[in-house]
């Protein structure tokens, strides 16, 4: 007999991201093979959980459903508080990561919520995380329904599946100036400058929304002003590749130098990245970076430095092949969502003059 | 294209009730004109949510057919409002049932349509039997059970009805099958404060108080109704809440149910739901049969002036309205809506309802020093306020001599409803704004110890006296609603009774007064504070570095008291000040609210915190102070409550600076001040004219003109005037202080001061080293007098 416990524990000694994936995958495998019900579940959570932040989140979309099957099949799982809470919280992961892959379709990402819900009636939680969750999405789906699942998501009380009173911010800020509605915004930001409340990703995340939202409505001098504070904190990080793309925009029309020390310090996570989301961001604001770069190709010289992969590479060539990317990928998800919302962003990051 | 947001921002903003359904069906109305689906059923949701809750239901079961249609031909809106499809559904359900005007086959064809569509999206029955079962109840007992016991064999999930309310249920299906043992135990939950939501308990309690009222145990009944009665406190969603207490109070205090009934008639009126107008109205009934009948037997008129009265249908004479019509209209209004349910329902529920008699039982008079009942919520039972009063050594009063006092001495506003005196003692009932006062006064010579603690101006001279007096005389006072009148109320008695007193002991807060103290508390209700109502008392332990502190009075007005847990030797005078604050914003509002809810504020570098209280937990160290103590068990621990969650207040670092606390002021405490400044007035001017004094000033309440009310949006002024003398009883005083809002008047403008004008005053006497107040004036001029 395994001793499963021990082996979980062994997975810290490995570097986050593939490797303690690797390490997961075998653990699978051996909990599959005695027939562990207790293990293959959680070997199961815990690949999803590193698949989720620190690998690629298509893989946990990939082991979810297996998650599901054996949940489902055991009464004894659905017995226990502590699997049962695990699984929507794996839920909530989902329904939040499978709108990131336009492979996945409209159709597919609703059912994924209507199921979520399903099961968060069924334990008798809040709704909350459902209604935000499906808020974010459909901000680039219909806004109408957004909105209606904002309000609802006020309406509901927090609870332990919930993503915490930080977030429960965040996300009026992100609604707010996704409307244009500043003066609610910056009330609601305001418990998190404060520091009141507080999340891991803050202010990176939340201030990225002012600096997009400062950009649409051509107010750069405000969008530098949260842009030069989270600058340091996203760069190097690809879970950031989304908030390095906006703030490139912003730089090529500002501070082209910058932009490109953003991109060079960046590229290279951006080649390996398989989140077609993160890196539809990243393209496009390398895209506008190096249209800039076009004007003035002796910057290219001078700031960009490329990976070895692609030593020696043009300006011209890069510049089709990001270009390239942005387009490709802007189609995909505005064709999936049935809006232009995303080849807006990628044609006129500043707003329509 | 139709844009929703813009909409639902403005329905969010428009006040509940009719002006928020009109906005709501502005929006109906917009969605329905650009043929936005998804809008139409959204908003029809939103005024059915609406009309459940804030309007008239009816409206509701109206237009549910309307949504339900919506619903069926889009099956694109099933992902986003299955949900509210079968929540509504559950409302229709629930309120149909008290409209006559739906048939019984169209209920029944509702809960089949109910119950297919659970199953179709594969929710549990549950709340489909429990519906069910509260319906069937009043229609056949037998089906009612069955749908009872499939009701528990189904699980909970998010449909289901929160625990407070399947409690509930639970304990009014079990005294609707006549078994009230069960139905105790199966409500404790609720009893304990540990199940509560925005209907319970004060629901539990209407409905126990309604079951003892007609069991026949009048005692248990007023219990529940006084809590009851706290918590609905006429409020237009408990109608029937109402009812129940009219009934209640046709039984055990008229008077109270007389007001009651004033404050609620307006509501009855606009109320279209049957089912609640039929509880309020039995309730009425009830209640005017009762005040008819008082009237009759002490051959008064029957007919009332109340202004409410004028919006029932009912002839209008120049005496008012006779109450025998009133009775009779709301026999009439019972007896219809009864027989309309009944007949919808195929039974004689109501029927039987409205035939059950209310069957007074004697009791023997409980101990008055009964521990408090059990614990309930923020509430606990009332404890009797007894207070002891001593005399000098030499002097003693008969009761006999007591009861020609009283006779002699009747306050204006009062009326002696009874005096009598045996062995036993002095008994004096007055009535005051139609409440009763019940005092009880007996003499007993004891040396046994008090606790007490000399507070004010209490000489230790004269405590001392007091506490070697064995001749003691005690007042027992059952405190109404009013607790604060009625420590007024106490201290006059006692002044009347005893003139000779010198000293009065509280022996529930622990508070020993002198005489001026009491005479000036007896003569100005408005100079009794939240704080008179109670004591703090401290136990210390240096070595261990804890102190533990605890209020004592709470109890009289029915409230838990509070107690501080490990409080330390150099934080205790901060905590004593913080439980002090806390108890007497309790003390104001009248109330404690449940466990673990926000009452009371406190500002902390000006920002507003709550205070909250817990049971005291069972596991206290053991060589604690706080496990150590006897004290009340059911005593709350006051709490802080604060970003991290809750804290006791002793360990908060909150609170651990006092420079940045602020106690901040009620405008209730404002306006008591400004009440006993002009209750007071006559002493400024008896001192003024008798006692040589360096200055004096008063805060003059002065009224804009319409013009500069509008301006500035304010309508009064205070402002500081200083006395420049006094001349044929009538007190001058030049401005000191000027106000844009009044041009017209300029610093050391000499006004004439009508007393009512005063809204504060002070009085530097010759000599001293500060400025007095009202209650050190009085004391001076006493002791003048002497």
């Amino acid at each position: 007999m395994t001793d499963f416990a021990n082996l979980e524990q062994t997975f810290e000694q490995y570097d986050r991201g593939e490797a303690r994936l690797t390490a997961i995958r075998k653990a699978i495998h051996e909990a599959d093979l005695e027939q562990s019900i207790n293990w293959q579940f959680w070997f199961r959570y815990d690949y999803l959980e590193e698949s989720i932040f620190c690998g690629d989140r298509y893989f946990a979309l990939i082991i979810f459903p297996e998650l599901l099957a054996i949940y489902d099949e055991h009464t004894e799982l659905q017995e226990s508080e502590s699997h049962t809470h695990s699984l929507l919280i794996a839920f909530k992961w989902i329904v939040e990561a499978a709108p990131e892959f336009p492979q996945i379709s409209r159709e597919e990402i609703d059912g994924y919520f209507r199921e979520f819900k399903k099961r968060l009636r069924r334990e008798e939680k809040s709704l909350s995380i459902y209604y935000m969750k499906r808020c974010l999405f459909y901000m680039h789906v219909d806004k109408d329904i957004a909105g209606m699942c904002f309000y609802r998501f006020l309406d509901e009380p927090l609870d332990d599946i919930s993503d915490g009173r930080a977030l429960y911010y965040d996300q009026q800020v992100e609604y707010y100036l996704s409307v244009g509605d500043e003066e609610k915004a910056l009330q609601a930001l305001q418990p998190l400058a404060e520091g009141q409340y507080h999340f891991s990703h803050f202010p990176q995340v939340t201030y990225n929304e002012f600096v997009s939202y400062y950009m649409r409505t051509g107010q750069l001098d405000k969008a530098r002003y949260y842009a030069d504070q989270i600058e340091s904190r996203v760069t190097g990080d690809p879970y950031y590749h989304h908030i390095m793309g906006t703030l490139m925009t912003l730089y090529a029309k500002t501070d082209p130098p910058r932009a490109c020390r953003m991109f060079s310090h960046n590229y290279a996570d951006y080649l390996e990245s398989k989140n077609p989301w993160l890196r539809m961001f990243f393209a496009i604001g390398a895209s506008h970076l190096f249209d800039r770069l076009r004007q003035e190709p002796e910057l290219f010289a001078k700031e960009i430095r490329l990976p070895a992969v692609k030593r020696g590479v043009d300006l011209q060539t890069l510049s089709a092949e990001l270009h390239a990317s942005a387009g490709a990928l802007t189609n995909q998800f505005d064709t999936r969502n049935g809006t232009d919302d995303y080849t807006q962003m990628y044609l006129h990051p500043f707003g329509k003059e | 294209m139709f844009t929703a947001d813009p909409l639902i921002r403005q329905i969010g903003e428009t006040e509940h009730g009719a002006a928020r359904l009109a906005a709501i069906t502005e929006a109906i109305r917009e969605a329905d004109n650009a043929s936005a689906h998804y809008w139409r059923f959204y908003f029809r949701f939103e005024a059915i949510k609406e009309s459940i809750f804030h309007d008239d239901a009816f409206k509701a079961i109206l237009s549910f057919p309307e949504l339900l249609q919506i619903f069926d031909t889009h099956p694109e809106l099933e992902d986003d409002f299955s949900d509210d499809m079968l929540c509504a559904f559950k409302w229709i359900l629930e309120n149909s049932t008290h409209f006559y005007q739906v048939s019984r086959d169209q209920i029944d064809r509702n809960y089949e349509e109910y119950k297919r569509r659970c199953e179709r999206y594969g929710v549990s029955l549950r709340v489909y039997h429990m519906k069910r079962c509260s319906y069937l109840l009043k229609v056949d007992k037998e089906a009612a059970r069955a749908e009872y016991e499939a009701f528990h064999h189904c699980k909970r999930d998010g449909y289901s009805d929160c625990l407070a309310c399947e409690t509930h249920f639970d304990m009014k299906v079990a005294l609707e099958l006549g078994d009230e043992e069960e139905a105790l135990r199966i409500a404790k939950p609720i009893l304990d404060g540990d199940q509560s939501c925005a209907e319970i308990p004060h629901c539990t309690y209407a409905r126990l108080t309604d079951h003892y009222l007609y069991a026949g145990d009048l005692d248990e009944a007023a219990y529940y109704g006084e809590l009851c009665d706290r918590y609905t406190r006429g409020d237009a969603e408990f109608l029937d809440a109402t009812g129940i207490l009219l009934a209640l109070y046709s039984a055990v205090d008229p008077a109270r149910g007389w007001n009651l009934f004033k404050q609620c008639l307006p509501t009855y009126m606009n109320s279209m739901n049957p089912t609640q107008r039929l509880q309020f109205a039995d309730g009425a009934f009830r209640l005017m049969q009762t005040l008819v009948g008082i009237n009759q037997e002490q051959g008064d008129s029957t007919f009332s002036k109340a202004p409410v009265l004028a919006a029932l249908p009912l002839e209008k004479t120049a005496e008012g309205i006779d109450l025998v019509q009133v009775r009779d209209y709301f026999y009439r209004e019972a007896r219809e809506a009864g027989e309309r349910l009944d007949k919808r329902n195929g039974s004689d529920y109501y029927a039987q309802q409205l035939s059950r008699t209310i069957v007074p039982v004697v009791h023997e008079a409980q101990a008055l020093d009964a521990a408090p009942k059990r614990p309930l919520h923020g509430l606990t039972s009332r404890v009797p306020c007894v207070l002891l009063a001593s005399l000098p050594e030499d002097v003693s009063v008969s009761y006999e001599q007591m009861q020609e006092r009283v006779k002699a001495g009747v306050p204006e506003d009062a009326e002696l409803v009874n005096c009598t005196t045996d062995e036993k003692g002095l008994f004096v009932s007055y009535r005051r704004d139609g409440r009763v006062y019940d005092y009880a006064l007996t003499v007993i010579q004891t040396e046994d110890e008090v606790n007490a603690n000399a507070v004010e101006d209490l000489t230790e001279e004269t405590f001392a006296r007091m506490l070697a007096n064995p001749t003691r005389y005690f007042l027992h006072c059952q405190i109404g609603d009013k607790a604060q009148l009625d420590y007024h109320f106490a201290m006059e008695l006692l002044c009347t009774v005893l003139p000779e007193l010198i000293g009065v002991i509280d022996a529930i807060n622990q508070h020993a007064y002198s005489a001026d103290w009491v005479r000036f508390k007896g003569k100005f209700d408005a100079s009794v504070s939240p704080n008179d109502l109670f004591g703090l008392h401290l136990i210390g332990d240096q070595e261990k570095d804890e102190v533990w502190i605890t209020t004592l009075g709470l109890n009289v007005l029915g409230i838990r008291e509070l107690e501080v847990h490990f409080a330390d030797t150099n934080n205790y005078s901060m905590m004593a000040d913080i439980l002090d604050h806390a108890a007497a914003q309790i003390v104001g509002q009248g109330m404690l609210p449940d466990e673990n809810t926000d009452f009371g504020i406190i500002y902390i570098d000006d920002e507003p915190h709550h205070f909250r209280w817990e049971r005291k937990p069972d596991d206290l160290p053991p060589d604690s102070i706080a496990a150590q103590v006897p004290s009340d068990a059911s005593s709350g621990v006051l709490m802080l409550e604060t970003d991290e969650g809750t804290e006791l207040v002793a360990k908060s670092q909150l609170l651990a600076n006092a420079e940045s606390l602020d106690y901040g002021n009620t405008n209730r405490e404002f306006h008591r001040r400004i009440a006993l400044a002009k209750q007071t007035a006559p002493i400024l001017l008896e001192a003024l004219q008798s006692i040589p004094y360096e200055r004096a000033g008063v805060r003059l309440e002065l009224r804009l003109s319409e013009e500069q009310r509008k301006k500035f949006d304010y309508g009064i002024e205070l402002l500081w005037a200083e006395v420049t003398e006094v001349r044929d009883g009538v007190i001058y005083a030049a401005l000191k202080e000027t106000s844009e809002a009044l041009p017209e008047l300029h610093e050391e403008e000499l006004l004439t001061v009508d007393p009512e004008q005063i809204a504060a005053w002070f009085f530097h006497p010759q000599g001293a080293e500060q400025p007095i107040g009202a209650q050190d004036a009085y004391y001076l001029l006493k002791e003048g007098q002497a």
